[in-house]
């Protein structure tokens, strides 16, 4: 919403100006929320330990005892809100709202808009453009790896090497549906989302969207029509990279958020000026609370 | 069934180490070349462009070519590469294998980690704010002195 032309008081600004802010900070639907679960906060270090599964039921014979097992926790991810605020503001003396006659200083607020959107997913993005290089805590591999470690013995692949296409994206699709649990259970999960940069783009929506296999003269159908759902992040810094997801909550993508974006505006008296800030609290977890849900193809 | 005397470059690996297809291959056909060879695939059918890109990017990567390597890899990359195709490039499905050198692309992933890292962390310079808010910033009492610089009063 534009502010109108001029202000009479500036303690009546403040009320306009949190309606531009509103008005631009809402402008796009947030991209990551299709694909990251946002965690409410409620303590810190806030703690994600995942339960394994059971092993396969066992064989016991007619009349015999349950073998019972111990729940078994997977490698623990925790989140501090000690690094997670982040806030800006800006303050205008009233004469200078008063003499604004272009009406940028009154423009401010929807500039701060867009920053807070901005800042969200920037940090959301954050956990799949660092996916590749920084560690979790306790699994002590990136989210993305050769070599995931599987807490009953051996390791699993969730690393793709090479650009998008039809030969990498089919690796990924068959080691997302061959996810195991810790134990080597089939925990039988389908990717939802392929999420590019806008310089795939291009090349995503026709190795999704078209009938038939793209760029070959053998006239074999798209297995992979409509499979999943394609999301251009232009918050994703490396163009080539590519990330095969799935849902909320079935991948390990998670944001601690302890407070949502807030605005504030008031009026300092002492120096006659008007301040108005943004602060949001909230973090991802480096590699993710689990490397399921999530393969990723490593451009170059 | 006598068993065979040469066992192939691609290593068939336990139910419990759950590698994809595209590692097992890139595996074998590093374990062909010369150590310390890093090899990627690149998506040259999708796009056109992408052995230019990838030719002046960083690293410089450049397209794996059969007259390129000695008979005994050329015998060997053809237990993981059966179908030649018409060009000289060896192709891995709707992609062309190319190759840097191991330390070049490690030290790549390492400038790009820090770069994100730097990114979450930089402070604005009032330049970029101008542009970005579209609100002129003036720092000309930054060039200044300290003691050219406007004090309060008191």
């Amino acid at each position: 919403m534009a502010t109108p032309a001029t202000f009479v008081v500036l303690s009546e600004i403040g009320d306009i100006l949190l309606g531009d802010f509103d008005g631009s900070y809402a402008r796009y639907a947030p991209i990551y929320t299709k694909y990251t679960q946002v965690l409410a906060g409620e303590r810190s270090p806030e703690t994600v330990q995942p339960l394994m599964y059971f092993s396969e039921l066992q064989n016991v014979a007619i009349g015999g005892a349950t073998p019972f097992q111990d729940p078994a926790e997977a490698y623990k991810s925790t989140a501090e809100i000690t690094s997670a605020k982040r806030a800006r503001g800006f303050q205008v003396a009233e004469e200078a709202v008063r003499l604004d006659r272009s009406g940028r200083v009154r423009r401010a607020a929807e500039k701060l808009g867009v920053s807070a959107q901005h800042s969200k997913e920037t940090i959301a993005a954050g956990l799949l453009n660092n996916g590749f290089a920084t560690n979790h805590a306790t699994r002590a591999v990136p989210l993305f790896s050769n070599s995931q470690p599987l807490f009953g013995g051996g390791t699993y692949d969730n690393l793709i090497s090479g650009d998008l296409a039809v030969a990498t994206l089919d690796s990924a699709m068959i080691q997302f549906q061959n996810f195991v649990d810790d134990r080597g259970l089939k925990i039988n999960l389908m990717p939802k989302f392929l999420a590019v940069t806008p310089s795939d783009g291009r090349v995503a929506k026709q190795l999704i969207g078209s009938p038939r296999e793209p760029f070959t003269a053998e006239n074999q159908i798209n297995v992979f029509q409509n499979e999943v759902q394609v999301i251009v992040n232009p918050w994703f810094t490396d163009a080539d990279n590519a990330f095969l997801l799935g849902a909320p909550g079935d991948s390990g993508l998670v944001l601690v958020e302890w407070q949502g974006v807030r605005r504030k505006a008031w009026v300092d008296e002492d120096t006659d000026s008007l301040k108005f800030k943004a602060t949001y609290i909230g973090l991802v977890i480096p590699g993710g609370v689990d490397f399921r849900g999530a393969v990723g193809i490593q451009g170059a | 069934m006598p068993r065979p005397k040469k066992v192939p470059a691609v290593q068939i690996t336990s139910d419990h180490e759950f590698d994809s297809s595209v590692l097992r291959f890139r595996r074998g056909v590093q374990g062909i070349l010369d150590p310390g060879t890093h090899v990627h695939l690149a998506a040259i059918r999708l796009k056109p462009a992408r052995l230019a890109e990838l030719a002046v990017g960083r690293p410089r990567f450049t397209p794996l070519r059969w007259s390129s390597l000695s008979p005994a890899q050329v015998k060997a990359l053809e237990d993981l590469v059966p179908n030649r195709g018409a060009d000289d490039l060896v192709m891995y499905g709707d992609t062309c294998v190319v190759v840097c050198p191991e330390a070049e692309w490690q030290a790549e992933q390492r400038r790009k980690a820090q770069l994100s890292r730097q990114r979450m962390e930089e402070e604005l310079s009032p330049r970029r704010v101008e542009r970005e808010a579209g609100i002129p910033i003036d720092t000309r009492w930054e060039d200044f002195g300290e003691e050219q610089r406007p004090r309060s009063s008191g």
